[in-house]
């Protein structure tokens, strides 16, 4: 009998003790919530999301400290998750009715929350408080409709960046402004070398033994920034139309551009999806030296530097009717849906803060991961670089564009990728690829906007 | 009411029905002392486990994106999965993975554990060997995996063309891919089944043994008529816990096949998309969180026949006390 | 030694450097500079050894607050999944209640649905709770019995002879009695393998502490080792090999410990 008290005895504190971690934790996280913080009644509270690593973290924070001490009646509180798994998480809040009111988008995924309605439209609040010609990328984020859903945060731009010291090896002349994709493949041509030292212009030349390569060029997804893309659309083409809902693939500039990339794989002076794989990561045949030329974004010269590469950058080729193309994204600042009007108001201060501030610019950009949004501050950064040719950077904003990010980006990127494979390993015809890619896009879009 | 006969090996099961006029009555003491002792499961169910499950049932009916509330398409996500060819591929691809995976990872894992039940020297030694892959991280298996098959510098290369034979591509060979991954698996997953063999292996009396030895058994008699039998409890949750984990492989395929740097695994050609790889990129990446939950269900009610089975059968091979 | 003996310590040697020895190339990798890790053709041997790679990474990835906090979410999981999952698993495999049969076929049905479709809903569950932005999540619900650790803890209990229980039961011992200071003893190589999965399995784990944990400082080891890659820089390979590696130190140490109830029945089974 005793025995048996003492059991039920313990059960039940069990489940009390269970009942009570619930139950205090609840209120717990209602005393913390800042927003019941009664002694400033005027502060507004904003949840800003971002992805961070661990210097843009510590970077981003100074400047929020600098931003509440400019505006003491805004308080920022952030919540910040590692890149790879930040719009996992995001989401997830989102779907839980747990939205930040403002948050940092990834520049491919601002239409993907926005086309979805879960962002605002910014287009008034830039218009009332920001002059367009003083920023890059303002049109990076314009809807068909002329709404605009985000604010620049940070800019990554395309270009050509090649390694010096294989050009002097091979008593080369360096890329510069002027060059053409054929100059590119003709300096490849020379660049590349197989086992035993010959190029790939000599007749005994094994393209299955190259040890250095001239050109690396991806038909993989990541292409859509570094391949495939900007190439097809300096050869005329591209994978869109204007309105983003109509694929143009099965065209013949496209299909130039792709046979010419087809092309340098089969003769082994690009490496091709299987030569990759032997360097464990894509994009390691230029890291490691043995890579002439690679297309590659502006972050990228930090982790080059990093690896001791003598590097440089050109802009990236015009195509054969002379038509050029830098590919960009624009990582922005958008606003959640969900935030109301002071909120929207308080998250906008931030967001102006941000672009405007030079000081905030300059800060953000010391970390060398993107160009700075205000064109100011961007030139003087930029110029100040005198490690390599960084006008280079500036003079592509010119001909900058999106990479027909729309609702659906990842998606027809994987659409594309699945009907191009055969055409890129060379078991189906380039015209046939990109004949079922453009089903297979359109198929895709159709699932989103014909609904 | 137990009769034990423990000598010969021969084991009565504990699968005893619940008589059935006794779920009218009152509880009985037993019956109460039961309710009681799993009622920390009983919360778990309650607050976590209908909820979670019926949200995601619902969910698989439904068209959502996860920003906008969802919306009742009713079988529209079931009928597009038997449209979607990407979907039979990866059904192939995960029953591939697993028919080839479960069986010689379980015999092997097995096979380790008696064999490092014995008393060796430098046990302790053999056994965190065995562990290690068990507790790396898959991108350390991932680098581990690479300086074997690479196609350029790897050892397996190596040996090929040492032995005259043609060098291979494998993980960018769209036939070699799974096997790779399988014999990566195995790898690094034995390690684990041979733990919980051999925790089984620990209940097993020694009087057994020796009583076999005096009737002159030699060791494989001894691990076919002792091991195998009296070890069936262990080895039937290594089956089912295998066979639900190789079905939910993700992160070694993700992390294997360039997912991490491209954002698209499962290649080449969509060779080692597996269900699960199919089902995380249709919801969290292209928003389509109804037509993955449908996936998910469907999923599970593969798993769930196949355990369902396997507890009908098991009662005809696994023998308890 | 016999024949045989020397055949078997050569096949267990050769299993275990099989299982050993490409580990090395990791720990080589671990201690390469980014110049050399670069390299192509790969070398084996880092040259110089940059053994500051382990310093610079616990400097850069605030080692000590989210190894305080993985063990804070591991160590509680361990505990209550010994206690909780035990104790149902007493329940499945010895005791009679109605319902009995299907409530596990729902223990191990919960094992089978993807925890990708899961995370929403649950999600919402603990944002009612109020725990998000709290390590709970990462634990709680090992306190109330994990579909592993009940299966496999039932598995152990059907296995062990129940004369003892019989013989308590006569003793005038009620059935938490019996589970407490009969079976539960005489099952320790399970318990020790529940809490080696157990801490294992909480102390890689990713998915929830990125979807629950919003604040740095609350962020668990593995979190931390995966945020030291950024969207386009950092995170360089040699920091996240070594950074792997260190992780790997608890758990090898809980292993020792569980590992010594794993060689009660060395004397008696096995090839000899």
């Amino acid at each position: 009998m005793k025995r048996k008290r003492s059991f039920s005895l313990f059960l039940s504190a069990l489940l009390s003790a269970a009942l009570l971690i619930t139950a205090c934790t609840g209120q717990q996280a209602n005393t913390g919530d800042p927003q019941n913080a009664k002694n400033d009644s005027e502060q507004i509270v904003l949840k800003m999301g971002y992805y961070s690593d661990p210097p843009t973290q510590k970077k981003m924070e100074e400047l929020l400290a600098k931003f509440m001490e400019k505006h003491p009646n805004i308080k920022i509180t952030t919540e910040t998750g590692p890149h790879a798994q930040f719009f996992q998480k995001l989401n997830t809040q989102i779907a839980g009715g747990n939205a930040p009111d403002l948050w940092l988008s990834d520049g491919v995924k601002v239409f993907e929350f926005a086309e979805r309605g879960a962002v605002k439209d910014l287009r008034e609040l830039i218009e009332k408080d920001l002059s367009k010609e003083e920023y890059y990328g303002m049109d990076a984020n314009k809807g068909p409709g002329g709404e605009v859903w985000g604010v620049p945060q940070g800019i990554q731009i395309g270009v050509l960046y090649y390694n010096k010291a294989l050009f002097d090896k091979a008593g080369l002349k360096y890329p510069d402004a002027n060059w053409t994709w054929d100059q590119v493949k003709e300096a490849a041509e020379l660049m590349t070398i197989d086992a035993s030292g010959k190029n790939a212009k000599d007749p005994s030349f094994d393209p299955n033994k190259v040890s250095e390569y001239g050109f690396t060029i991806f038909s993989s997804p990541v292409g859509v920034s570094r391949g495939w893309f900007p190439l097809m659309k300096t050869f005329g083409g591209g994978v869109l139309d204007s309105s983003l809902q109509k694929a143009v693939l099965d065209t013949p500039e496209n299909k130039q551009a792709i046979e010419w990339m087809v092309d340098g794989m089969k003769r082994g002076i690009f490496p091709d999806p299987v030569d990759l794989q032997s360097f464990q990561d894509p994009f390691k045949p230029f890291l490691s030296g043995v890579s002439g030329m690679q297309i590659d974004i502006y972050a990228a010269r930090v982790k080059m530097r990093e690896a001791g590469l003598n590097f440089d950058v050109a802009p990236i080729p015009a195509g054969p009717g002379g038509k050029r193309f830098a590919p960009s994204i624009v990582n922005s600042w958008v606003i959640s849906k969900t935030a109301d009007e002071k909120k929207t108001q308080a998250a906008w201060e931030w967001i102006k803060y941000w672009a405007t501030d030079d000081e905030a610019q300059r800060e953000w950009a010391s970390l060398g991961e993107a160009i700075p949004v205000k064109k100011k501050v961007a030139e003087e950064v930029l110029t100040s670089d005198t490690s390599l040719n960084a006008k280079v950077f500036l003079d592509s904003m010119e001909f900058a564009g999106s990479l027909d990010a729309n609702a659906v980006f990842g998606e027809w990127r994987k659409a594309f990728d699945e009907s191009m494979f055969p055409a890129f390993s060379g078991e189906e015809s380039v015209e046939q690829g990109l004949k079922k890619a453009n089903e297979a896009v359109q198929k895709v879009l159709d699932g989103f906007y014909k609904k | 009411m137990n009769q034990n006969t423990q000598l010969t090996g021969e084991w009565k099961t504990d699968e005893r029905p619940v008589p059935k006029p006794r779920k009218r009555k009152r509880l009985d003491s037993e019956g109460r002392w039961g309710i009681l002792l799993i009622s920390p499961y009983l919360i778990h169910l309650i607050v976590f486990v209908a909820f979670t499950s019926i949200a995601s049932l619902y969910i698989s009916f439904t068209d959502y994106d996860m920003l906008n509330p969802p919306e009742w398409t009713g079988l529209a996500n079931y009928s597009k999965m038997i449209d979607d060819p990407l979907f039979w591929k990866a059904l192939k691809n995960t029953l591939y993975f697993t028919i080839l995976l479960v069986p010689i990872k379980t015999a092997l894992a097995l096979v380790l554990a008696v064999a490092l039940n014995q008393k060796l020297k430098g046990l302790k030694l053999y056994r965190i060997a065995h562990f290690i892959p068990v507790i790396s991280s898959w991108t350390v298996i991932a680098y581990v995996a690479d300086s074997i098959f690479n196609p350029r510098f790897g050892w397996a290369n190596s040996l090929l063309v040492s032995l005259g034979l043609e060098p291979k591509n494998w993980l960018a060979d769209e036939q070699l891919v799974i096997p790779v991954l399988v014999a990566v698996a195995i790898w690094k997953g034995v390690g684990y089944m041979m733990v919980l063999f051999l925790a089984g292996l620990q209940n097993v009396p020694g009087d057994l043994y020796e009583a076999a030895e005096i009737d002159g058994a030699g060791p494989l008699q001894k691990f076919w008529r002792i091991t195998v039998p009296l070890i069936s409890g262990t080895t039937f949750l290594v089956l089912i816990l295998s066979t639900i984990s190789s079905f939910q492989s993700f992160e070694q395929i993700y992390v294997m096949t360039a997912g991490a740097v491209d954002g698209v695994a499962g290649g080449p050609n969509n060779a080692s998309l597996v269900l699960m790889l199919h089902l995380y990129r249709e919801g969290f990446t292209f928003f389509h969180m109804g037509y993955a939950s449908a996936i998910a269900w469907v999923l599970f009610l593969i798993l769930f026949v196949f355990t369902f089975m396997q507890m009908r059968l098991q009662k005809r091979w696994v023998h308890y006390d | 030694m016999s024949i045989r003996k020397i055949l078997a310590y050569a096949a267990i040697g050769i299993s275990s450097a099989i299982m050993f020895i490409p580990f090395l190339t990791a720990l080589f990798n671990s201690l390469k500079t980014v110049g050399q890790f670069n390299k192509y053709p790969p070398e084996l041997f880092p040259d110089p050894i940059k053994w500051s790679n382990y310093s610079e990474v616990w400097e850069l990835a605030n080692f000590s607050t989210y190894t305080l906090n993985s063990l804070t979410v591991s160590v509680l999981s361990i505990l209550g999944a010994i206690l909780s999952s035990s104790m149902v698993a007493y329940a499945f495999a010895r005791l009679q209640f109605p319902f009995r049969d299907t409530l596990f076929m729902i223990v191990l049905g919960t094992m089978m649905i993807p925890g990708v479709v899961t995370i929403i809903p649950q999600f919402i569950i603990f944002k009612q709770l109020g725990m998000l932005d709290t390590l709970m999540p990462l634990w709680v619900l090992e306190w109330l019995g994990q579909p592993f650790g009940i299966f496999l803890m039932r598995q152990a209990f059907l296995g062990i002879p129940r004369e003892y229980e019989e013989a308590a039961k006569i003793d005038g011992c009620n059935p938490f009695q019996i589970y407490w200071r009969v079976a539960l003893p005489m099952c320790k190589p399970s318990l020790a393998t529940l809490a080696i999965f157990t801490f294992m399995a909480k102390w890689n784990e990713i998915l929830a502490p990125v979807i629950y944990i919003t604040t740095r400082e609350k962020y668990t080891l593995p979190v931390g080792i995966l945020s030291l890659k950024g969207q386009w820089t950092g995170g360089n390979d040699q920091y996240l090999v070594a950074g792997a590696l260190i992780s790997l130190i608890p758990i090898l140490i809980v292993f020792l410990i569980a590992e010594k109830y794993f060689v009660e029945g060395a004397r008696s089974s096995g090839l000899k």
